[in-house]
């Protein structure tokens, strides 16, 4: 280190905690800021003065919000959603960004949850169709006519685990519901299906939870009756799970 | 589905991973989580109950928005909501040109006594619980200082301003304090 670097150092040291804070403002600020990301001494003393400062954070007095307060912002969060209206059709749509009530029917099983979510994809579709399609599928018919035409499976890891499930719904467009439980968690996925022909088509992609959770309802471009499979598959092509359709 | 995650032990990266897929059960958790916290530093910062929730509700919606781009390698998710909450409350006084804050406001009396509810010291991390004691040993000055700069968002010119003392002087009380405070948890923690 220079004699020059070091009386450097010791004029930007001074400013280096107001850094951390966030209040330095304007030429100061360009100065230090500049000098810091070529030394790495002072580099290092600013990472712990902004562990101080955030820590400084923690302690900022607390206080109760008035009554209400979370659902209020989970009204803004559910109002502030991007319409449905001019998706992809390719995109995945997570069900439960759509439908608040989710908890209920995850917690459903058998005939009961596959009416459900037949009902979600239903709904999905027909947010994306303007709600014509609300109409025509949960009409005065009610769900009978997706029932008639339901394909389901499990899905299968390649260990032989059961990770959750694929259902296909006839409709306009078809679609296809894939739930997961329990798969890589936080990941980005694709889901493939495969047709009858051989080929193999990505029809969606989407990030499982933190808890490796998920479900999705996927508008499809090619007929039910042509999809033999539908499969899971991690970025680098690997296969996590299968189901035969 | 998350259940009431606001007091089990539900990691937050996970709640903000099932928020960024728009699960709103694990939101509510999230916001029942720290509304006490987002809340009470905006009404610090702000000493004005509506223009608080405003804020407060400003910073959750944007955690919810940004949670999918959320790094836990650049820090925690508290300090992370905090930061989003200070700045926007910064925003907003300095947009209402006002300076609500005093030194003799109940804050500062909490800051400096470091006294805090029983719910609190239960929750409160070893390194926070180690902060409260190391400011509350600062200089009644300094403490000010520090206070004004990192959790008011003034510059060291609205310090000295608002102190009534030279440019200099508030840079040193600053520096001085943050780096008493760095010494305290790092003497701490070895």
């Amino acid at each position: 280190m220079t004699n020059h670097e070091m009386d450097t150092c010791a004029e930007v040291s001074a400013e280096l905690a107001e850094l951390a804070l966030g209040v330095l403002t304007g030429r100061e600020r360009s100065i230090v800021v500049e000098h810091v990301e070529n030394c790495d001494d002072c580099r290092a003393e600013l990472e712990h003065l902004t562990g101080v400062a955030d820590a400084l954070l923690m302690v900022a007095p607390q206080a109760e919000p008035p009554l209400g307060f979370e659902l209020r912002v989970a009204e803004r969060v559910r109002t502030g959603l991007p319409t449905v209206t001019g998706r992809q059709p390719s995109e995945a749509t997570p069900i439960r960004r759509r439908i608040g009530a989710a908890s209920r029917w995850r917690k459903a099983s058998g005939p009961q949850r596959r009416n459900t979510l037949l009902a979600a994809a239903a709904l999905v579709v027909a947010l994306a169709l303007g709600g014509v399609g609300l109409v025509n599928s949960l009409g005065s018919g009610g769900t009978r006519p997706l029932q008639a035409s339901v394909i389901s499976a499990q899905l299968t890891s390649a260990s032989g685990g059961n990770i959750g499930e694929v259902l296909l719904a006839s409709g306009s467009p078809p679609m296809l519901v894939m739930e997961v439980n329990g798969g890589p968690w936080g990941q980005r996925v694709d889901c493939q299906v495969q047709l009858a022909n051989g080929h193999v088509m990505t029809v969606g992609s989407f990030s499982l939870s933190g808890s490796g959770e998920g479900t999705w309802a996927i508008p499809l471009k090619v007929g039910l009756h042509e999809v033999q499979s539908a499969r899971l598959v991690t970025s680098n092509g690997t296969v996590l799970a299968k189901a035969a359709l | 589905m998350i259940p009431d995650a606001s007091q089990d032990a539900t990691p937050d990266e996970a709640l903000l991973a099932a928020m960024a897929l728009g699960d709103e059960t694990a939101g509510l958790a999230f916001v029942r989580r720290y509304q006490r916290r987002v809340y009470g530093l905006a009404l610090s910062v702000l000493n004005d109950a509506t223009a608080a929730e405003d804020v407060a509700q400003e910073a959750f919606l944007r955690a919810w928005k940004h949670a999918s781009v959320f790094d836990h390698r650049r820090g925690a998710v508290a300090t992370w909501l905090l930061t989003i909450t200070r700045n926007l409350a910064i925003d907003a006084v300095r947009a209402r040109r006002s300076v609500p804050v005093g030194p003799d406001d109940l804050v500062w009396m909490r800051l400096a006594s470091g006294e805090r509810s029983v719910e609190e010291s239960v929750v409160v991390a070893d390194s926070t619980d180690r902060l409260h004691v190391a400011l509350a040993e600062l200089p009644a000055e300094q403490r000010r200082a520090v206070a004004l700069a990192g959790i008011y968002g003034r510059t060291a010119a609205e310090v000295a301003a608002h102190e009534q003392i030279p440019l200099g002087t508030a840079k040193t009380r600053i520096r001085a304090g943050i780096t008493k405070l760095r010494a305290a948890l790092a003497m701490e923690a070895s």
